[in-house]
């Protein structure tokens, strides 16, 4: 979790309700990292809304660790459009404090890029997909159904088709 | 996570008005290519596609062609109500162009009924869903639909999650089925109570414990990872299963499944 966890009183609290029905009260500015919840708060005419904010689609382990992601960086700068074009780093460029708060199971880690995409937060979305595709990157077909728990479901004909495709690769 | 609760799997949330029952129908979304031939029993609206898929700018219900495959020679016939303005041929099947709502349903169907003699025939759809991200390139989908509400008067019909005799599937696109005839039909509240998300959006069947995996990410999700990677490696994930290829190459590994 990080330092600030806790709201700091100075800061418009919002409440958010978790899936499970569980309220966790934020920081206004914590709460606008989502692109969703700052456009639900200017809904509300841009004053702090009083009552809460159901997150549907979220659990409360979950959105807790968004929240704490939100947390530690409350400070960056909103994303800007050029974030989104070709400019984006490339995966193995992932802040040494993201990489830590990724570090956990592949549940959570999917369970994450869900809410930052529901949400519609994008630089959290970027960090989930970047550390997926790291776990990919230099594995085998099988290594990475294996890391994945994924069945192989080709059937031989389409196997033999895929291999013939990419025996110019495989001979390399 | 096991104590996980079972909600957070529907992502995005499932549609929890009913769905038009002349649209109640079968779908997987990836999973549909392994059995290409056979009859898919989970129900869909294809709202919940669209809400899947907003980001994407899909209009799943634009992009719906149906033809019904009642005999072993491809008949058309307006019969759904999906909106879709297109009419394409797929090899030797003849697609749909669908109106909003049959008009007269009970000439056309008792002509079909007559033909058939069936009283609820199932109707092979084709959905192309074309991702806006990568022009060009195809995510196809199947699905199969019921078309009992267009009969309402019907005494007889199958339900949902039957199967077809394979005596009476003509041929091998074909999921038309005569339905057992002393089962009454059932109310369309009743098509979806459990039958009502698209299977990529079910929790794992491996486990009591509901699990999220990769394959749970739709597919724009799925997409954004694979931006990440290397051209080499992106090679790599189209071998690893039908979905990751589909996602990766596109159209062509689909061919081998009839396409």
């Amino acid at each position: 979790m990080a330092a600030n966890a806790q709201p700091t009183d100075a800061q418009p609290k919002i409440t958010l309700v978790s899936s499970d029905n569980q309220k966790i009260l934020v920081d206004r500015d914590i709460a606008e990292r989502s692109v969703l919840l700052k456009h639900m708060i200017q809904d509300f005419g841009g004053e702090t809304p009083d009552q809460d904010i159901p997150i549907h689609n979220v659990n409360e382990v979950v959105l807790k660790k968004v929240i704490e992601w939100c947390e530690h960086h409350r400070a960056d700068p909103p994303a800007t459009a050029e974030d989104d074009s070709d400019n984006r780093k490339k995966s193995t460029d992932i802040e040494e404090w993201d990489q830590k708060f990724m570090q956990v199971d592949q549940e959570m880690l999917f369970e994450i890029i869900l809410a930052a995409n529901y949400l519609d937060i994008k630089p959290l979305l970027d960090v989930g997909c970047k550390t997926v595709a790291n776990m990919i990157k230099g594995k085998s077909p099988d290594e990475i159904r294996k890391t994945f728990n994924i069945t192989n479901d080709f059937t031989p004909e389409e196997e033999d088709q895929i291999r013939r495709e990419n025996e110019w690769a495989e001979d390399r | 996570m096991s104590s996980k609760p079972k909600n957070i799997m529907h992502y995005p949330p499932p549609c929890t008005t009913t769905p038009p029952s002349s649209l109640l129908g079968t779908f997987r979304e990836y999973e549909a290519f392994k059995s290409w031939d056979t009859r898919l029993t989970i129900a869909m609206n294809p709202n919940i596609y669209i809400t899947h898929a907003s980001t994407s700018t899909i209009h799943l219900q634009s992009e719906i062609q149906v033809t019904l495959s009642p005999t072993t020679t491809s008949r058309t016939r307006n019969v759904l109500s999906t909106g879709t303005k297109t009419a394409r041929s797929y090899g030797r099947r003849a697609l749909a162009s669908l109106k909003r709502s049959p008009r007269s349903p009970t000439r056309k169907h008792s002509k079909s009924r007559s033909t058939l003699k069936t009283d609820v025939f199932s109707v092979y759809a084709d959905v192309k869903i074309w991702d806006t991200r990568i022009v060009g390139f195809p995510l196809l989908s199947q699905f199969t639909l019921e078309t009992r509400s267009l009969i309402p008067s019907t005494p007889a019909s199958s339900s949902l999650g039957s199967h077809p005799t394979s005596t009476q599937q003509h041929d091998a696109g074909s999921a038309y089925s005569t339905p057992p005839p002393q089962t009454p039909h059932p109310p369309s509240s009743h098509l979806t109570n459990t039958q009502y998300t698209p299977s990529s959006l079910l929790p794992s069947q491996s486990d009591d414990e509901v699990s999220t995996s990769i394959n749970d990410l739709p597919t724009e999700l799925l997409l954004l990872v694979f931006e990440e990677l290397r051209f080499f490696d992106l090679c790599i994930c189209g071998k690893v299963c039908r979905r990751w290829a589909g996602v990766v190459g596109g159209k062509r590994y689909w061919e081998c499944g009839g396409w």
